[in-house]
């Protein structure tokens, strides 16, 4: 349930004050600095620095940050002594480990994930507990989330940058979503925090004295286990308190209530703070194989002693308590598992894992874990019993069928029996002695003669050394001591009533007292007191008060402490009665008047249930009453001794009789007290075998449920095909429906050349009806007119090789329609060994073949006129195939006709350009849209390859169908060299234009830096030279961007990024240098766009400024942003001087300016045709809407997704 | 000891205003007109921080980074490239540099690269 180590007190440090522990990676020193600045002197914290660093390169952090603060900083040297109020620094090639219980410096292992603050922050908080406080700063990656999480599981408290401030924001957001942070806060305000944390800690009680200050805390204490009782039936008074308190102080930082009466009020108020603090208290901590040393130790030795007679019939019973999420009872299933090996199946393996936590039992039962979870978990291992599915662990059905889960309290509810081993670790650590013992009363009970209990690293029997002796040499295993009648305690419920009264009982004791009332109170008790006995529920003496002797003395034979047995002659049966009474009651019982001591002795017994305790108590009071008429008796006998004599001798004989009837009495009740032993341990065998039952019940619930999806996938499956076999006959009636209803003539033969059947067409083209086609040989047809030679061979064919034929055409005169040329297809049906099947499609193809000729003639001339053009000309077919070539194409390649027909224009084109030009081309012939695209070609005279802008297009027929393409390609070499020349000059200008900027920019921003500190007046002139100096910048920038875009060398960076802190990052931008225009941000955009986010930034800045400036009298510039259907819409609008209709369009042109505007305001007008590329580029679109005098609004819209 | 700032320009102006900032803060700066020699020049010079210019005679920023990393006793010493080349991000990353650094910059921007990177963060 905890880490190994944590009830060791040699480990603990005795500093009382917090250690805050800050872990910080890139943007880091940024955050230290701001942090440190708003430490205060006398804050009486200890802070220690972690800074990812370079292992190589020396560091001088401490230097850097010893300006920014008057509070020592200083670097970590080998003798750590952390002291409050001072700063320390970690050097940069080590790390700070805890070794026995203070903190060293080792050095920084080379191989390991450099993971320097997680491994700082584990160490702080084993050293320093709940006075470990870990800081996670601005940095990339997940350090510090591991180490925040064992600061939290050690009642410390964690912190981390709030994103939004952080320059770097993956490491704090890492540890918030996996919700192992109290505080989120800008830097700046963490050490404001930590001094009201500071001032809480100092009513933390420390371990040395948990005894509480003040009386009321604990009435409020005694309240919070009420509450608790109630909500989850789990009394944690037993619990160790300094533990419990500690956990409670915890919850309460957390609500940020500083008092324990508030947070009592709270936790009244909210079931949902009382599950908080329930779950907080369990401390659900575990892992796979926890202690592998140990784990390993149980597989050699304890398994094989177990397994050792089990089998199928007789099943190795396993109990793991206290199971949390169920890691260590799947480790022992895992274990068992490769015991076993192949026999796993010959053994039955029953593991019990309960916990009193349903939230836990739940988890566990799932058996699906995160990656993070999985550590200590070997590589083989994950592969053997894990199922990987979206990036979670799945345990195999093999694992998971071995285990049992349910939720049980084992301290209340009946324990489990027979078992084999337990396993109970670092749960009783968290126990008092009192419930230790019990829980060792359980587990005896529960386990088989030779079982084993397994206990945590910490834990011992040492309080029930009666029941368990350690096994030899084993760590922390013990085996069960056997010995005769003892039976277990099967504890009721009852004690759940009567809360508020138990309450008002516990708050007496509580009074103090001055010292002599105290002794005056001690003598009175030991005067006046009577004696009385203490016993428990069983009737065992647990204390004497006063002298007994006159009323108990300890029976002959086995030792034994029972009241019953102890009571003297004749008090044994009244004080069962007395006890009885008062057990069913739970009220006061008095009996007067009893005799013993042969009728001596007047005894009057008082039975008192004590209400405050867990178990029942009872105190029986004894009161003497002296017979005085026993003493008269024997002075006044003589005189008249023969009556009465005769009376005595009466007297005597009725005693006697008494004494008979009681020894016979006390036989029964002997007898009675035997069997109602027997009955009661039958009865807890019962009840824990029911418990057993409850358990499989659940899991055949679960079974139940799994066949019932079964069940549901088979009906599914059932019902699918009942729909396939509905399409196959829908399918039949739409082929037979498709055969009579289509255009082209379609025939069945038989293998002897019958026609077995023909569809309306066949009859109407070929002029013939039912009966004089059907079943009749498709060559007597129409008077043998059908006797086609070639026809005929081709059949017999078919029926020979059982392969069809396409596309075979014959001319030849029918008779009735004449002269036809048809086009047949023919294909086997084979539908079974006797019958074979041909079906003859007919296709008149009269008609296409005259307007063929026609065509051809057409396609001559117009090779004629592309012979004669001075430019590269070809042709090709409707699939893309060249057909011609021109005479230009030939010498210009080099190439002769049989060879360009061969190559086409892929042996011309430059090689880079192939794949895209194929690519365009194929796309065209799909789409029949034209071709354009500029290319090099290949010069043969030179060997150079040169520019051409090619075009190709599709030459259509009357039905829209491509007859054929034509292409031509244009030298266009010289216009684009000089082009690109122009571009080179425009990156080498800017790029030296920015040079003397740069000297510039810097010493204006000295003299600037200068003045401020001397209040120079003409600062301003200083600041907007600056301003200049960087408007200058930005229009060079725009320049290059152009000749980019030109050359399509703008290359996008896309990555997804958040959409809402971009145009936050634009709008402060415009505000800094626009502080009289009001930007008002609407709307919000919830997932993460991809895109390049610096690019888009550039869009937006434009926009604005562009709104900015062109509405110069009004001062609201309104900016929106909203998703729909994939696609992110932004718009920004300005009330100002509008643009004309007529220019709407062309605004995003390059070197476009709008007259009015240029009149009146600077700009290159380069800014909107940028923006418009960058949209372009993420295939968005930008436009405007525009009123003149009223003002404009611009949108853009990019699809979500990239 | 003062840490010492080593600065490769072919533009004294830069050179000169970089060593005045850099100077007012208490480092010692020494400047480069030439990239060729740079082996030379760390032995000389010991530098705690490099600054590179892109397009510098006679064989360039890039190779000179180059030259200094592959050699062992210079290649730990961090070395910013700095250029008003548009892309300077991607070159930066490409030549193995440890930050870049672009013109026209903020004298805030200059400190702050060198303070980061005499801490020995890594960014």
């Amino acid at each position: 349930m905890v880490q190994s180590d944590i009830n060791k007190p040699k480990i603990l440090s005795k500093n009382l004050f917090p250690v805050v522990g800050i872990g910080a990676s890139a943007g880091g020193l940024e955050a230290f600095k701001k942090l440190i600045k708003a430490i205060k002197e006398d804050s009486g914290i200890a802070y220690i620095l972690v800074q990812h660093l370079h292992p190589e390169h020396s560091s001088a952090l401490p230097e850097i940050l010893q300006r920014e603060t008057s509070i020592p900083v200083s670097e970590i040297s080998d003798n750590v002594e952390v002291l409050p109020d001072h700063i320390y620094v970690i050097p940069s090639n080590k790390m700070l480990v805890a070794t026995d219980g203070i903190l060293q410096l080792s050095p920084r292992p080379k191989e390991h994930r450099n993971m320097p603050i997680d491994i700082f922050f584990t160490s702080l908080s084993e050293v320093h507990q709940s006075h470990a406080i870990g800081i996670v700063l601005s940095g990339n990656g997940a350090d510090g989330t591991l180490g925040l999480q064992s600061i939290k599981d050690h009642g410390g408290i964690t912190f981390a940058e709030d994103p939004d401030s952080a320059a770097y924001d993956a490491m704090p957001l890492s540890a918030i979503k996996s919700e192992v942070v109290d505080f989120i806060l800008s830097p700046e305000a963490m050490p404001a925090q930590l001094l009201k944390l500071n001032d809480t800690f100092k009513i933390l009680p420390s371990d040395d004295d948990a005894i509480p200050a003040k009386l009321t805390e604990e009435e409020c204490f005694k309240e919070i286990f009420a509450l608790l009782r109630l909500r989850n039936s789990v009394d944690f008074t037993y619990y160790k308190q300094s533990t419990i308190r500690r956990r409670v102080l915890r919850r309460m930082i957390i609500c940020k209530l500083e008092n324990i009466l508030d947070y009592l009020l709270l936790l009244k108020g909210s079931t949902q703070e009382q599950d908080n603090l329930f779950q907080d208290i369990l401390i659900p901590v575990t892992s796979f194989f926890r202690d592998p040393n140990i784990f390993d130790n149980i597989c050699k030795t304890v398994l094989p002693e177990l397994l050792e007679n089990k089998s199928s019939i007789n099943p190795l019973r396993i109990w793991v308590a206290g199971c949390s999420t169920g890691k260590e009872a799947y480790s022992i299933a895992m274990c068992i598992h490769e015991f076993l090996g192949s026999k796993v199946s010959s053994v039955r393996v029953q593991i019990f894992a309960t916990d009193i936590s349903e939230k836990s039992i739940a988890k566990a039962r799932l058996g699906t874990f995160l990656k993070s979870d999985m550590e200590g978990v070997s590589e083989q291992r994950i592969t053997e019993f894990f199922n990987r599915s979206n990036g979670n662990y799945q345990l195999k059905k093999s694992v998971r069928d071995m285990c049992v889960f349910a939720t049980h309290n084992f301290l209340k509810d009946p324990p489990f029996a027979k078992m084999d081993l337990i396993s109970c670790r670092n749960v009783l650590i968290y126990m008092e002695q009192f419930l230790q013992k019990k829980a060792f009363t359980a587990f005896h009970y529960a386990l088989n003669p030779k079982g084993y209990l397994w206990l945590g690293k910490s834990e011992s029997t040492g309080y029930a050394s009666e029941y368990f002796i350690p096994g030899e040499k084993r760590d922390k295993v013990y085996t069960r001591k056997s010995f005769p009648g003892k039976y277990m305690n099967v504890t009721s419920e009852r004690r759940e009533a009567k809360l508020r009264d138990k309450d008002e009982y516990l708050r007496i004791p509580a009074r103090d007292r001055d010292s002599f009332q105290k002794n005056a109170d001690d003598v009175l008790l030991a005067k006046y007191t009577p004696p009385g006995v203490v016993v428990n529920e069983q009737f065992d003496i647990v204390q004497f008060r006063g002298s007994t002797g006159d009323f108990l003395e300890p029976s002959p034979g086995k030792a034994s402490l029972n009241v019953l047995k102890m009571a003297r002659d004749g008090l044994s049966f009244e004080i069962r009665n007395a006890l009885q009474k008062s057990k069913t009651t739970n009220e006061l019982v008095i009996k007067d008047n009893i005799a013993i001591n042969k009728g001596k002795t007047i005894v009057t017994i008082e039975v008192i249930p004590l209400l405050n305790s867990v178990d029942p108590h009872f105190l029986i009071l004894f009161r003497n009453v002296t017979l005085i008429a026993n003493k008269s008796d024997g002075k006044t006998s003589k005189a008249s001794s023969t009556k009465e004599s005769q009376e005595n001798f009466r007297n005597n004989q009725l005693e006697k009789d008494l004494a008979n009837a009681r020894d016979d009495m006390k036989t029964i009740i002997e007898d009675q007290e035997a069997a109602n032993e027997e009955l009661q341990s039958a009865n807890e065998e019962l009840l824990s075998g029911s418990e057993e039952l409850q358990s499989l019940n659940e899991e055949l619930e679960t079974s139940k449920e799994e066949l019932q999806s079964t069940n549901e996938e088979l009906i599914t499956v059932n019902q699918e095909l009942f729909e396939r076999n509905d399409q196959f006959n829908h399918q039949r009636i739409y082929a037979e429906a498709i055969v009579s209803a289509i255009h082209e003539p379609l025939l069945v033969i038989t293998s002897d050349f019958r026609i077995k059947s023909a569809n309306n067409s066949f009859y109407k083209d070929f002029k013939l009806t039912e009966e004089e086609t059907l079943g009749k040989v498709l060559f007597e047809l129409q008077n043998y007119g059908w006797n086609i030679p070639e026809l005929r061979n081709h059949l017999v064919r078919i029926q020979k090789d059982n392969v069809g034929f396409l596309e075979w055409e014959v001319t030849y005169d029918f008779h009735g329609i004449g002269m036809r040329t048809i086009c047949f297809n023919a294909q086997p049906i084979q539908k079974d060994l006797d019958e074979n099947l041909i079906l003859l499609a007919f296709n008149d193809i009269t008609s296409r073949k005259e307007i063929e000729k026609v065509e051809k003639r057409n396609s001559d001339n117009l090779k004629i006129v592309l012979g004669k053009m001075p430019q590269i000309a070809s042709t090709a077919s409707p699939d893309g195939s060249a057909t011609y070539f021109n005479q230009f194409f030939l010498d210009y390649s080099g190439f002769t006709h049989e060879e360009a027909l061969l190559w086409g224009w892929e042996k011309l084109v430059n090689p880079e350009q192939l794949e895209l030009f194929k690519k365009t081309w194929a796309n065209c012939l799909e789409t029949h849209e034209d071709f354009g695209m500029e290319i090099l070609l290949k010069r043969k005279s030179d060997d150079s390859f040169r520019w051409h802008l090619s075009r190709a297009v599709a030459i259509l027929d009357d039905d829209s169908k491509v007859v054929s393409w034509v292409g031509a390609a244009v030298d266009i070499h010289d216009q684009k060299t000089k082009e690109q020349a122009k571009d080179e000059f425009i990156a080498i200008a800017s790029h030296e234009l920015k040079t003397p900027l740069t000297t510039a920019k810097a010493y204006i921003q000295l003299l600037g830096m200068g003045m401020k500190q001397t209040d120079n007046k003409d600062l301003i002139f200083v600041e907007k030279a600056g301003a200049s100096i960087d408007r200058l910048n930005d229009l060079i920038s725009e320049l290059l961007d152009v000749s980019k875009i030109q050359n399509g060398k703008l290359d996008l960076n896309i990555s997804p990024f958040d959409f809402n802190a971009m145009i936050r990052g634009a709008v402060e931008s415009i505000q800094y240098v626009s502080p009289d225009h009001e930007l008002l941000i609407s709307g919000n955009i919830d997932t993460a766009i991809k895109g390049d986010k610096d690019r888009l930034a550039q869009v937006v800045i434009n926009l604005l400024s562009n709104a900015v400036k062109y509405s110069p009298k009004s001062n609201t510039v309104f900016i929106h942003m909203e998703q729909k259907k994939g696609a992110v819409t932004v718009s920004v609008k300005d009330t100002g001087i509008g643009i004309p209709r007529k220019s709407l369009e062309k605004i995003f042109e390059r070197y476009y300016r709008e007259e009015q505007r240029a009149v009146h305001f600077q700009g290159l007008g380069i800014g909107l045709f940028i923006s418009h590329e960058i949209i372009e580029r993420h295939t968005g679109k930008i436009w405007a809407e525009s009123e003149l005098e009223k003002g404009s609004t611009f949108y853009f819209t990019i699809p979500t997704a990239l | 000891m003062k840490k010492c700032i080593l600065i490769y320009d072919d533009d004294p102006e830069i050179s000169m205003v970089c060593k005045i900032i850099l100077e007012t803060k208490g480092y010692k700066v020494e400047t480069r007109l030439f990239c060729d020699n740079i082996i030379i020049d760390i032995s000389d010079v010991n530098p705690d921080v490099i600054f590179m210019d892109l397009w510098i005679p006679k064989i360039g920023g890039e190779n000179a980074i180059n030259l200094m990393k592959d050699n062992s006793a210079t290649s730990h010493i961090p070395i910013i490239l700095f250029s008003a080349h548009s892309d300077i991000e991607i070159i930066a990353r490409r030549a193995n540099a440890n930050g870049f650094l672009s013109k026209p910059f903020e004298v805030r921007t200059l400190l702050e690269i060198v303070e980061n990177t005499i801490a020995g963060i890594e960014i």
